[in-house]
């Protein structure tokens, strides 16, 4: 027997609706919920990123702390810091500029090579020299030329024969360190350094401003005043102390001799020196 | 409610449930996590700052490690190379003491003495001859005691002084000469020194080289602070007597001649301005007083030893 339902579909209707509405109500309590539980679990986390923070908070605090004292103590120090960083920098140029850079052209300079003149000064070293040969002044740049404290080294030289060459040829004369009628090349060589001469450190204190440079070379300038004539003697350095103004320096009286006095003959090679 | 269907109801459903939600994410939602952010931020800034802690502790352990170096080498090299000043608060009196002719107690004859010694000195060990001592002069500083510079002109009386000389030395060998540039570093009370401009001339046994030397003095703790304000009640003005040559400071000297009456026109007296060593002697006429006292005869050696 077959079960035929008569009952027409609108009795069931009310019943569907309202548990379909039912159903729709909790789901969107669901929904409620699902987002309140989510604003939870995310206001714990930030509860405990807080915690977390606020147990950092005094190492923070010490680090600060600690960095603020250094830095005062930095501050405080800087002063004489800077004045000690001075006197060693001048320590420091007066051991390392000249002496090293001199030991320098001193170990490639070959023996028999006379120098007369020897100036540093920036990138370069200025040297003027005499050899008894040309054949010397050659060996002298091969040698200097493999110096590794030179970028490369320019030679003036002049009195190179030409061809045929005359017998008995030696030399383009002149006066300088050569024994008197010998013969031999007088040269110039400007050597240009790798590492340039430093300058000499100055101080100018904490007030700042220029330090006074060295060679300044004040004429008269007192702001006192000295009279009107100029007072300078503008020719060379002093020779000896004049008038009245001898009397000091160590042993000697007045009448000293200036530079660039007269070669002597037959001087040593500086290597010969040492 | 009776004429919605099944169908009508579910999208209203769905719509509720999307409002809802959407209402919830980007109001309470939204805000929780703009929370947690700004609580992160912070988390994070503090985090940061706390991890600096081992570098906090080490640059304080560095500075004051740096601190206590710095003071005891420095402490070092100002025994060595700075100079007890002596000044005086009272400016008069600190200018007459310390700036006016005072048996070898002022300073620039205490300077001078010290600077020739330890050239004597250089002499003994490596054989240099100072061939220009003329140039280590002071000049006259004046009647004016607000007007004193002791070393480089607007330098004051410090707290950092300058003095730069070219000097002119001779030596037997090169070794000698570097030892002499090396050596300027164990000079003692005339300042720190710098050696700059170095040129050598020459040849063994007479080797001669010039350089530019620097003597930088900072005052030690006790004459910066001594050093006097200026009196408004004294003015002066005047030239000094021709000491040794003695014009220019801190500057390279040429002459050293020391001539008596070297100067201009003496005395201009209307204003009472000194004559600069135009009156024979040096005399010095402090502001148009009465005749004043010596401070330095002409061309007569300041404070020769």
């Amino acid at each position: 027997m077959v079960r035929i339902n008569l009952l027409p579909p609108y009795i069931y209707a009310g019943a569907k609706r309202r548990n379909v509405s039912i159903l729709w109500v909790v789901m969107v309590l669901a929904v409620v919920g699902g987002f309140m539980f989510w604003k939870v679990t995310i206001d714990t986390q930030t509860a405990k990123i807080i915690a977390d923070k606020e147990a950092i908070q005094p190492q923070m605090d010490e680090a600060k702390r600690l960095q603020a004292e250094a830095d005062r103590i930095l501050a405080e120090s800087a002063d004489i810091t800077k004045k000690r960083d001075f006197v060693a920098d001048a320590r420091k140029h007066l051991a390392t500029t000249y002496p090293p850079l001199i030991d320098n052209v001193r170990k490639y300079t070959m023996k028999n090579v006379l120098y007369s003149q020897l100036t540093p000064s920036g990138q370069t070293v200025s040297l003027s020299g005499y050899a008894t040969s040309l054949a010397q002044v050659g060996h002298y740049m091969m040698w200097m030329e493999r110096n590794p404290a030179i970028n490369s080294l320019d030679i003036g030289l002049s009195g190179i024969p030409s061809f045929p060459v005359t017998p008995g040829l030696n030399g383009n004369g002149g006066g300088g360190l050569r024994p008197p009628g010998a013969g031999g090349y007088d040269f110039t060589v400007t050597l240009n350094l790798v590492k340039p001469v430093a300058g000499a450190p100055s101080y100018a204190g904490a007030g700042g401003g220029g330090a006074q440079q060295a060679g300044g070379g004040m004429m008269g300038g007192a702001p006192m005043g000295m009279g009107g004539a100029p007072m300078g003697m503008s020719g060379a350095p002093m020779m000896g102390g004049g008038a009245a103004g001898s009397g000091f320096g160590p042993g000697t009286g007045g009448g000293m001799m200036g530079p660039g006095g007269p070669p002597s003959v037959g001087g040593k090679s500086s290597r010969e020196d040492n | 409610m009776s004429k919605l269907t099944v169908l009508h109801i579910n999208i209203i459903g769905i719509a509720i449930a999307l409002i809802v939600g959407a209402a919830l994410y980007f109001t309470v939602i939204t805000k929780a996590n703009d929370a947690q952010k700004v609580a992160q931020g912070e988390y994070d800034a503090v985090k940061t700052e706390a991890d600096k802690l081992p570098t906090a502790k080490r640059n304080l352990a560095e500075a004051t490690a740096g601190r206590a170096v710095a003071i005891a080498q420095y402490s070092a090299f100002e025994g060595q190379y700075m100079p007890v000043i002596g000044y005086d608060k009272d400016v008069l009196r600190n200018m007459m003491r310390n700036f006016w002719p005072n048996g070898g107690k002022s300073w620039p004859e205490r300077y001078i003495k010290v600077f020739r010694s330890y050239m004597a000195a250089e002499r003994k060990r490596n054989g240099i001859v100072w061939e220009n001592p003329g140039v280590l002069v002071l000049p006259s500083f004046g009647p004016d005691p607000n007007r004193i510079d002791a070393a480089g002109a607007g330098e004051g009386l410090g707290p950092v002084l300058h003095y730069s000389y070219q000097m002119s030395v001779r030596a037997k060998n090169l070794p000698a000469l570097v030892r002499h540039i090396q050596s300027w570093s164990t000079a003692r009370g005339f300042g720190v020194p710098t050696v700059d401009g170095l040129q050598i001339q020459g040849n063994s046994p007479n080797l001669s080289a010039t350089y530019n030397l620097s003597l930088t003095i900072i005052l030690r703790d006790a004459d910066a602070k001594s050093i006097p304000q200026s009196n408004g009640r004294i003015t002066g003005s005047g030239g000094g007597g021709g000491a040794a040559g003695g014009m220019g400071r801190g500057g390279m000297m040429m002459g050293g001649m020391g001539m008596p009456g070297m100067g201009g026109p003496p005395g201009m007296s209307p204003t009472g301005m000194g004559s600069g060593g135009g009156a024979p002697a040096g005399m010095m006429s402090g502001g148009g007083a009465p005749p004043a006292p010596m401070l330095s005869g002409g061309g007569m050696a300041m404070g020769a030893d």
